[in-house]
């Protein structure tokens, strides 16, 4: 399990800061044109995994090798960091609706 | 004991069959040696084995019981031939996630390993990263080991360094080896398969890799 969870930061880390990005631009999104643009904005974070996907496959492709040597599929490793990263953006979300009704509230 | 048997295997790219009759097997204890031209489908072979790459046709078997993704659960490992470890982390850590931590301390005892552990990719040349990379794969978890021309790339001297490494590593696990470089390849393998025109043929003696237009002399 432990081997695990490191082989999932070694796959997320190099994707991470793009994947935050994409994460930011959408809470940035919905502060701007609000709730009502949230079908867009999960379609647009679709296109931040999709991106990542394609990017991957043309400059890292050969690490791919790493995690299967490790008994990894490749699938599994993507969805495992897409979970934890859409948890992630669920969690930013959550913090600036929070924050923003707290400020409203005032 | 262990026992890997590849059978039946059909491959073909555009309409042109690489693989028709493709029959092996590989026993824990045994180093066989895969040779043939450049092109015939040994790396190929190798992929299929392994699980990323599909044939029309396969059957892969580990002690009767078939494979269908060689690399799921550490059943194979495999050694491209290009390198493979991700780039910004140690190789210390790298190595714990894929040595067999029962290697662990033989692997540690490496020259290689104890030059360039505290090392990054970046900071290795190109033959100390095939070295190393070849090494934990030897020393990995799996049963059965894949090697795509482990002596490429690397210096004569090195090449005699493996030999033994993976001839003691044969002691516990399976070991198919392809390299152009079929002098080492004869030195290190228990058998010898020929791939050619898509078909293995089973060597038995040196003379046979002549008479099927491998080599040309001895």
């Amino acid at each position: 399990m432990s081997n695990t969870r490191t082989l999932i930061w070694y796959f997320y880390k190099p994707i991470f800061l793009w994947n935050i990005a994409f994460s930011i631009i959408c809470v940035v999104l919905i502060a701007i044109y609000g709730i009502k643009v949230n079908g867009f904005v999960f379609f647009f974070k679709l296109m931040g995994y999709a991106s990542t996907i394609f990017l991957q496959s043309y400059t890292a492709k050969n690490v791919y090798m790493f995690y299967r040597n490790a008994g990894r599929s490749i699938v599994r490793m993507y969805t495992y960091t897409y979970l934890i990263d859409f948890a992630i953006y669920v969690s930013m979300l959550s913090l600036y609706l929070f924050i923003s009704h707290e400020l409203f509230k005032g | 004991m262990n026992y890997l048997k590849v059978d039946s295997v059909q491959l073909e790219f555009s309409g042109r069959k690489i693989l028709q009759s493709v029959y092996l097997n590989c026993m824990q204890g045994e180093v066989v040696g895969l040779l043939g031209r450049n092109g015939c489908g040994k790396s190929s072979l190798l992929k299929v084995i392994f699980g990323t790459l599909t044939p029309n046709y396969k059957y892969v078997s580990i002690n009767d019981q078939f494979i269908h993704t060689g690399y799921l659960n550490n059943r194979i490992a495999y050694l491209p031939q290009h390198n493979y470890l991700p780039g910004g982390i140690k190789i210390e850590k790298l190595a714990r996630v894929i040595v067999d931590p029962v290697s662990w301390n033989e692997f540690t005892g490496l020259p290689s390993y104890q030059k360039n552990y505290n090392k990054t990719i970046d900071e290795l040349s190109g033959g100390e990263l095939r070295q190393l990379e070849t090494m934990m794969i030897i020393h990995s978890k799996a049963d059965f080991i894949l090697l795509d021309e482990p002596f490429t790339h690397i210096s004569p001297i090195q090449a005699d360094e493996f030999k033994p490494v993976i001839r003691a590593c044969a002691k516990r696990k399976g070991i198919i080896i392809t390299d152009h470089q079929y002098y080492n390849i004869l030195d290190v393998s228990d058998k010898i398969i020929l791939l050619t025109d898509g078909c293995t043929k089973h060597i038995n003696n040196v003379e046979e890799l002549i008479t099927y237009g491998y080599i040309s002399g001895i």
